[in-house]
């Protein structure tokens, strides 16, 4: 997230602090994967809404998009199935360190979701119907 | 029982992520102007696909701005283990994070959200999640820190 807010121009004293609790999913608890939580934010902070009146389709479709598109390179969302390592305990989080699996899938599962979401955020919006 | 501060917000339109996250930095006295923007895409899971509860992850966002790390050497322990006592506790009073289970319903699917907004779910199980959610994680973000060690 903090990548795509320095790709961005977007400073704000929440970022990156807003992201800490999601690493290995939730806490280490295996759910969605961070790179994946925090591509969603950075959606958000370029097309999300103020107000329950304004739109939010837009910030929908590109977190849908991205998701499908995630899935379609890494094969799943979650930090259990990328990792296939249990990342709740101690001893999972050392055998974690010792292993090849931060370089071979995070930084790979980290690099996809940046590359996607930037390629999304940066893609020009279409015509509005009425141009 | 009198409706919590982020069923308050839920009620005027605010989705579970928004609103929970709202809440908290509106208790805190946390202003920011990416609050709630951030939380928008967490609705129904991600973008209705049905994963973690959006109140969950507000809840968690919450956590990270009041006991997060900003530079990669600060501790995190604190926010970790705030996080996990948090998820656990939820699921002990709702059953589950994951959307799909909780709702029982597909919201990733324009029929989907309109059976959804047709139902009792949106009250009987969002709303109940999101008050659940902000009660919790006050709870957890209000307690006083244990006296440090060398005290």
């Amino acid at each position: 997230m903090l990548a795509v807010c320095q790709e961005l121009g977007i400073e704000n004293e929440l970022v990156p602090r807003i992201a800490t609790a999601f690493g290995g999913g939730i806490a280490g608890r295996g759910d969605v994967c961070g790179s994946v939580v925090g591509s969603t934010m950075a959606i958000g902070l370029k097309y999300g809404r103020e107000e329950p009146s304004q739109p939010r389709d837009k910030a929908y479709a590109l977190a849908q998009e991205f998701c499908r598109r995630f899935q379609e390179e890494m094969g799943t969302l979650s930090c259990r199935e990328l990792t296939g390592i249990d990342l709740s305990t101690p001893e999972g989080r050392d055998a974690f360190y010792s292993s090849d699996v931060p370089i071979r899938v995070c930084l790979r599962a980290g690099g996809v979701a940046f590359r996607l979401v930037m390629e999304l955020l940066e893609r020009p919006d279409p015509p509005a119907a009425d141009d | 029982m009198e409706p919590n501060r982020a069923q308050q917000l839920a009620a005027r339109g605010y989705s579970s992520g928004r609103a929970v996250l709202l809440a908290v930095c509106q208790e805190l006295g946390i202003e920011n102007e990416a609050i709630p923007r951030i939380a928008t895409a967490f609705a129904g899971g991600i973008g209705g696909r049905g994963d973690v509860c959006g109140s969950v992850v507000g809840s968690v966002m919450a956590i990270g701005l009041r006991h997060g790390q900003q530079e990669p050497w600060q501790d995190c322990d604190k926010a970790y283990a705030l996080a996990q006592e948090f998820c656990r506790r939820f699921e002990q009073e709702m059953g589950s994070l994951c959307c799909r289970e909780l709702t029982g319903m597909d919201l990733s699917t324009p029929e989907g959200r309109k059976a959804h907004m047709s139902s009792d779910v949106p009250i009987r199980v969002c709303l109940r999640a999101i008050g659940t959610a902000f009660d919790l994680v006050m709870e957890l973000l209000e307690r006083p820190d244990p006296p440090a060690a060398d005290d």
